[in-house]
């Protein structure tokens, strides 16, 4: 794989970029690690502790049941990767598939796809996701749906911009004039072209959903509990912000910390990739 | 013999506004001719040069033979059979016998492919897979005078004229009948352009394809072709075989085309047929004979109707009121 | 011979590339005399591009000159600072374009971006669009002063190569670049330009340096010719010089390879078979020698002299006599 070994060859010169990776890598190996990592059980109570200062047993503390933040925090981040993984990868092929479609197929397919995703864009997220939920229940389902109908469709944009302006290509009217399908035009010679710059938007909006199901499950609309997600511990230590503010603040900064991780990442890739920034050639 | 090519009183239009639109400006011809009731054949192993301005719907014309543009009316006879209102799957054989090679050499290559992938398109995508790729892959490399190793190589990192050469490879590999050449020697320097034009000479002597070359070179067209054809605004003005169309031209439009060349020789002393402007474009099609705008030898009648054709049943035929066989009173 | 415009001497520029240095130019001498037209052709890689970029002195990042200097009107390019060669550009050289679009400005009408390039001149803003409109009438364009509120996508491509031209002799310029003004027209808008350049080069008496690889045009255009080949400039005399007797093998062969100079139609033309040797490890001897005719063991070995075949005529090879 040459394409990687460049990524990383060039990464060398991109010190932010290189903290963007550590900061992911953290992450991930904290999702993948967790069972090994965690002190305590992440949901066992113990109310003779609660709402303890951070301390030798309980690094920081514990919440108004008992439990170990930092346990809870540590799994936390299982849920917060999985969802990310799952709602950026579901988005991105809903929106490649859908958006190569638009760009490539018929006209009537581009208008109705084009009403698709412009009705999903204008949906705001909070509501959407209440009024799933009054119908699903909360659930990490309901979340994962809510994201990814509302993100799907900015892909799908994006996509259809690009195969368009593919279409138009000599290389594409060469591959019809010797009979190629929309399929064979689409998955060999489109998609190549445009998966790059994708994949770097949707590392950049990797945080976004991070931070949207955090936001979800804090409304109470996400996760149920005791499932320890980041956005349910910040929950649970908003209403005790006066006296043990440590939950809220322990449980708020790996969101900071994986949000600065991917867009950093993101940010000094596209610099990398944009033709446009590239100083050499 | 029988004719390869037939293309009969073909038009090509295209649409200006979509037809809601048409229809609320009272607009009731919301079209605009690209190709212009041409007719033309073209014969087992000859070449057929198409020339033209830019604009002058040739590349139009070329991509409604391949099926790439629908066609408002007409015919087009491939070995007898009409192509216009086949579909897809029954127009799919004849993509293996009519390939083409597009005007742009690099671009004309999918960019993220490795030129052997390239060359294995035309097999895929027509499931007729040699039994031996790499060997009929080599071949093809062979055949237009590149070496195999080449096929390691991604199109950006060949030279103009290794690119021309790899769209010719690929025109060749289904072993089609006809080659559709859009200008060929475009973007090429001239030490490189011969060789690309030898090699589609040696092809045709080879394997007795036919070509239709389109170009804006007229000295091109002069040495390869056998028959010759002058394109303006969608129609064919003058054709015939290339000796008389060069040396016994009768439209204006083809003699001022050809006083038009610089010539390599400082001393040369210029007889140019002054011809004013540029093409018209395609909205605003001059009424009567469209060359009339530009024409040294316009008349009121040329402003009025498109002229005749001389003699439709002889092998020259050209469009003009006052051919230059005529003198002007 | 008076003073030239434009006086290239020793001129060689480098690229730095992570595969190596790129000699681009290699010890080229040119001199544009005073209201005349020089010609430089040669084929793609040949360095006219870097010729240009050398001498209106915008190069890109990676590249410097090596050795040699390049005088205009007497003065030293390089001895120049920032501003002034801003000065020198818009003033005393302007430039022509293959594509008039990329000169021309598409959200600005021409008349208010023909106005603004004589914004060094003390003229009221009525006289410099009668100026403006007038040398749109001068370039074939009629009703100038109507014309000049138009937009550039307003006009067709021949007509706006006519504006560039127009715009970059406003501002009265000793020299005039045009770099391949003519390669994306077609033939019959190609001579109604040279035709054009031809006329306003004897009214304004400017000196035009004209790069095409385009050999009909360079003869029908020039007074002088420069042959480039891989970066060096191989031949260079008058224009009669190299089309009645040329010297240099690529000359030769590449006036032989034209189409058009073939009286009986042939189907098997002459090329100029191999390509260009690469620009960072040069090949010992004559930089022509791998695709020369003639090529002898001393090709190989030695350099050629630059012999003096005339007054003006010079060609490096080993093979041409005094």
């Amino acid at each position: 794989m040459n394409q990687i070994r460049e990524i990383f060859f060039r990464l060398r010169n991109e010190p932010m970029g290189i903290f963007g990776l550590v900061l992911v890598l953290l992450v991930v190996a904290c999702a993948v690690f967790a069972p090994f990592l965690v002190t305590h059980d992440p949901n066992a109570l113990d109310i003779a502790h609660r709402l303890a200062g951070p301390s030798f047993d309980h690094w920081m503390g514990t919440d108004q049941l008992g439990r170990d933040v930092f346990s809870r925090v540590v799994m936390g981040s299982r849920i917060a990767v999985w969802v990310a993984l799952v709602t950026v990868s579901l988005s991105l092929g809903i929106g490649l598939v859908l958006g190569m479609m638009a760009g490539y197929g018929p006209k009537w397919m581009d208008s109705g796809l084009l009403l698709l995703f412009d009705t999903l864009r204008s949906f705001p997220t909070i509501m959407f996701a209440l009024a799933l939920v009054t119908v699903f229940g909360p659930s990490l389902q309901t979340v994962i749906i809510v994201i990814v109908a509302t993100t799907f469709p900015v892909y799908g944009r994006m996509v259809r911009t690009q195969t368009q302006a593919l279409a138009g290509n000599e290389f594409i009217v060469a591959e019809e004039a010797m009979g190629a399908g929309m399929m064979r035009v689409l998955g060999v010679h489109i998609l190549p072209n445009i998966v790059g710059p994708l994949f770097i938007v949707a590392s950049m909006d990797i945080p976004v959903v991070i931070t949207i199901e955090a936001g979800l499950s804090f409304l109470g609309v996400g996760v149920r509990p005791p499932t320890p997600s980041w956005g349910a511990i910040l929950n649970d230590g908003y209403a005790y912000i006066r006296n043990t503010p440590w939950i809220i603040i322990f449980g708020g900064i790996p969101l900071i910390v994986t949000t600065l991780g991917f867009t950093f990442l993101g940010e000094s890739m596209r610099d990398m990739f944009d033709p446009k920034l590239r100083k050499d050639l | 013999m029988e004719p390869l090519l037939e293309v009969d009183q073909l038009r090509v239009r295209f649409r200006t506004k979509g037809s809601v639109k048409a229809l609320l400006e009272k607009d009731d011809d919301p079209f605009i001719d690209g190709v212009m009731g041409v007719s033309f054949t073209i014969h087992p192993g000859q070449t057929f040069g198409l020339v033209g301005e830019s604009g002058s719907g040739k590349t139009t014309l070329a991509r409604a033979v391949m099926g790439l543009v629908p066609v408002h009316s007409g015919a087009i006879r491939f070995n007898g059979k009409n192509l216009i209102g086949l579909n897809r799957g029954q127009i799919k054989p004849f993509r293996r016998d009519i390939a083409m090679m597009f005007q742009d050499p690099a671009g004309s290559l999918s960019p993220r492919l490795k030129i052997r992938s390239l060359l294995a398109e035309p097999f895929r995508i027509h499931n007729r897979m040699p039994d031996n790729l790499p060997d009929e892959i080599a071949r093809l490399l062979k055949m237009v005078n590149l070496s195999p190793a080449m096929g390691d190589l991604y199109p950006h990192q060949l030279s103009g004229g290794q690119a021309r050469r790899v769209g010719v490879a690929r025109a060749l590999a289904l072993s089609p009948k006809l080659i559709i050449a859009d200008e060929p020697t475009a973007g090429l320097d001239v030490s490189v352009q011969g060789e690309i034009l030898n090699l589609m000479a040696r092809l045709q002597d080879e394997l007795g394809v036919s070509f239709l070359i389109i170009t804006h070179n007229l000295a091109v067209v002069r040495h390869v072709s056998d028959h010759a054809a002058i394109m303006y605004l969608g129609r064919f003005l003058e054709q015939g075989p290339t000796q008389t169309v060069f040396h016994h031209m009768q439209h204006p439009y083809t003699q001022a085309l050809l006083s038009a060349h610089a010539s390599p020789d400082p001393d040369a002393v210029h007889h140019r047929i002054a011809i004013f402007g540029e093409i018209p474009s395609l909205f605003s099609r001059p009424r009567g004979c469209e060359f009339h705008t530009r024409c040294p030898r316009v008349r009121d009648v040329c402003r009025e109707r498109f002229p005749k054709a001389a003699d439709q049943e002889k092998a020259h035929q050209y469009f003009c009121h006052f051919p230059l066989s005529e003198s002007l009173q | 011979m008076t003073q030239p415009v434009l006086d290239i001497s020793n001129l060689c520029v480098n690229y730095q590339t992570p595969k190596g240095t790129v000699q681009a130019l290699r010890h080229i001498h040119l001199q544009v005399p005073p209201a005349k037209v020089v010609g430089l052709v040669g084929e793609s890689g040949c360095g006219k591009s870097t010729l240009i970029s050398a001498v209106i002195r915008l190069m890109a990042e990676n590249a410097h000159v090596a050795a040699g200097k390049i005088r205009f009107m007497g003065l030293d390019m390089q001895g120049f600072s920032a501003s002034e060669l801003r000065g020198i550009r818009g003033r005393d050289i302007s430039m022509v374009f293959q594509d008039p679009m990329t000169a021309l400005n598409p959200v600005l009408t021409i008349g208010r971006q023909m106005v603004d390039i004589q914004y060094r001149d003390g003229l009221s803003r009525k006289k410099k669009r009668e100026r403006a409109a007038r040398m749109l009438e001068r370039v074939g364009i009629s009703d100038g002063l109507s014309r000049l509120d138009n937009y550039p996508h307003q006009f067709s491509g021949g007509m706006r190569q006519r504006i560039t031209i127009a715009m970059a002799l406003l501002v009265q310029p000793k020299l005039l670049i045009a770099d391949e003004p003519t390669t994306a027209l077609d033939a019959t808008l190609e001579v109604q330009i040279i035709r054009l350049l031809k006329d306003l080069q004897t009214d304004f008496q400017c000196a035009i340096l004209f790069i095409s690889h385009h050999l009909n045009v360079i003869a029908e255009l020039c007074d002088y010719v420069g042959v480039m080949y891989a970066g060096e400039l191989v031949e260079k005399g008058t224009v009669r010089d190299i089309f009645h007797r040329p010297g240099h093998p690529y000359t030769r062969s590449l006036l032989e390879c034209d189409p058009s100079v073939i009286e009986e139609p042939t189907r098997f033309l002459p090329t100029i078979p191999g390509d260009i040797p690469s620009l960072i490890d040069l090949p010992k001897g004559c930089i022509f020698q791998d695709r020369c005719a003639h090529v002898m063991t001393v090709c190989r070995k030695t350099p050629p002299p630059a012999v003096h075949l005339g007054d003006h005529h010079t060609a490096a090879c080993h093979f041409l006599e005094e």
